[in-house]
């Protein structure tokens, strides 16, 4: 496994994700700018290796994803529903991109949980996907402890 | 037929979602129990008949895991179908729940005609 394959990972699960389950078109991916400063989203993982996720949105991507998830109006949407949405969506893009690269492994999510949107994640960067959601923006990103033992052969199989 | 389904899940909004999804999947629902974790779920089915569950493995008080197990142990309860829905795609999970009694499993992400297939083989219903 190698970094590029990790970014790979990351950036199909992000897109597999809203396409499916928050029936939303293929992204724009954005190059490296500022991150979105809304609603972060975090989470810790056990596996081989172990590591952590963390989700940004601004406002505007999170509560369209929200609205598209939930088939309510974004407007009428509270607060507590768009951080359970992202709390959602971190989960399961993680796990995605997990089940891709530790496909023989067992892993273990811990509960997604909102975190400052301000403070960001201490620690050597990790791959990070950026791309563009209805108004705003979103930013994955995932950090890993050590790199992954997999060869990129059983990646691609 | 319409058919009487218990959802566990510690997510509201992920419960909301799944109902949403089999209802626009054209899969016909009569009547939808919902559950926070596997003892709610187990409360639920002491009181209402369902035909399926679809539930989550990561909760609280008794997990998915812990759930299947009981649902196993009760011989009133062990002939409903159970699905699990989650997103550890990892060969290891899978193999672990459909030994303690899973009879399908759904990977999110997944699309509307997922589930509801799911649902149907489950269920045996016979294809159109």
């Amino acid at each position: 496994m190698t970094e590029q394959s990790i970014d790979t990972a990351l950036a199909e699960s992000v897109q597999e994700v809203l396409e499916k389950m928050f029936f939303i078109d293929l992204l724009d991916p954005v190059g490296d700018g500022p991150p979105p400063m809304g609603i972060a989203a975090e989470l810790m993982f056990d596996g081989d290796p172990p590591g952590s996720f963390r989700l940004d949105l601004d406002v505007p991507a999170a509560r369209s994803a929200a609205a598209d998830f939930l088939g309510e109006d974004a407007e009428e949407l509270s607060v507590e529903q768009l951080n359970e949405v992202v709390c959602e969506l971190a989960n399961m893009i993680c796990g995605s991109v997990l089940s891709r690269i530790e496909s023989k492994a067992t892993i273990r999510l811990s509960k997604p949980v909102i975190v400052s949107a301000a403070e960001q994640t201490q620690g050597p960067a990790g791959a990070s996907f950026q791309a563009a959601l209805g108004s705003g923006l979103l930013r994955a990103e995932i950090r890993m402890e050590r790199p992954v033992c997999l060869g990129i052969d059983e990646y691609e199989s | 037929m319409a058919y009487r389904v218990l959802i566990a899940d510690d997510s509201p909004v992920m419960r909301l979602f799944i109902r949403r999804v089999i209802e626009l999947s054209g899969f016909e629902l009569s009547e939808c129990f919902e559950a926070s974790n596997g003892e709610e779920a187990l409360e639920t089915l002491r009181s209402e008949w369902v035909d399926a569950i679809l539930t989550d493995i990561n909760m609280p008080v008794v997990d998915g895991e812990e759930f299947l197990r009981r649902l196993a142990a009760d011989d009133m309860l062990k002939s409903i179908p159970a699905i699990v829905i989650s997103t550890d795609a990892t060969r290891n999970r899978i193999d672990r729940l459909m030994a303690l009694g899973a009879r399908g499993y759904v990977t999110k992400p997944f699309v509307p005609e997922t589930l509801r297939a799911e649902l149907e083989r489950t269920l045996g219903v016979p294809c159109d």
